[in-house]
């Protein structure tokens, strides 16, 4: 990985057309800017991450799982 | 009233209207699904629970309840969110958390990180990212004695 240092209002470009400005930094968080063409899309990796395990989860049960799963009591 | 539903894993039953929840924003990767039911097939309240589609079979996801896997668990909402689900300082809050069920049970993952969050008054739903620290597959059924 990359690894570039900025401070609050530094930016850096990629690939000529996406730039990535540091708005403000806290303690734990920091804002991000990014100006970049419609056709790219961005989302938060927690949302991709998200969106991935519904989309597992949706999938059918295996019946070995359905069995155990309708099988558990609860204590 | 009840509403007749065609189920990914049980067939056609019959679901009373307490059990149909609205997303107006759908669910994560399936934004366009608006409504869904809570089936309990291991009897009321008891979870693992089904939270299936009312208008197809899929999407159909497994959900346990966050609160009994962490009793410390703890969700902050956004004003946005608030709003969307109309939640206001009365309003009495459920919160389902999905599942991966892998053909060995034992190795399921629930998602405490994205919960959906029901306005049990009203039952509209959302699922949300919670700014807190929590894991988005969380093994549930960690043996003792297990590594």
């Amino acid at each position: 990985m990359l690894v570039v240092t900025r401070k609050t209002d530094e930016s850096l470009t990629i690939s000529d057309n996406i730039e990535i400005t540091v708005l403000e930094i806290t303690k734990d968080r920091v804002k991000i800017g990014i100006s970049a063409p419609k056709d790219i899309k961005i989302i938060r990796n927690e949302l991709r991450d998200a969106q991935d395990m519904n989309k597992e989860s949706s999938q059918a049960l295996p019946k070995a799982a359905m069995e155990a799963l309708l099988g558990i009591k609860k204590d | 009233m009840s509403m007749e539903i065609m189920t990914r894993d049980f067939g056609l039953i019959n679901v009373e209207e307490d059990k149909i929840f609205n997303f107006p924003s759908g669910i994560f990767a399936f934004e366009d699904c608006r409504q869904f039911a809570l089936i309990s097939p291991l009897g009321e309240n008891v979870y693992p629970m089904w939270l299936q589609s009312t208008e197809n079979v899929t999407p159909c996801f497994i959900v346990f309840d966050p609160a009994t896997i962490d009793g410390a668990y703890r969700i902050t909402l956004n004003s946005s969110e608030k709003k969307l689900l109309k939640i206001n300082d009365d309003t009495n809050i459920r919160c389902l958390s999905i599942a991966v069920v892998p053909e060995d049970y034992k190795k399921t993952t629930v998602n405490m990180k994205c919960p959906i969050v029901i306005n049990a008054d009203e039952r509209i739903a959302a699922q949300v990212i919670l700014p807190e620290k929590y894991e988005i597959r969380l093994p549930i059924y960690v043996e003792k004695g297990a590594e």
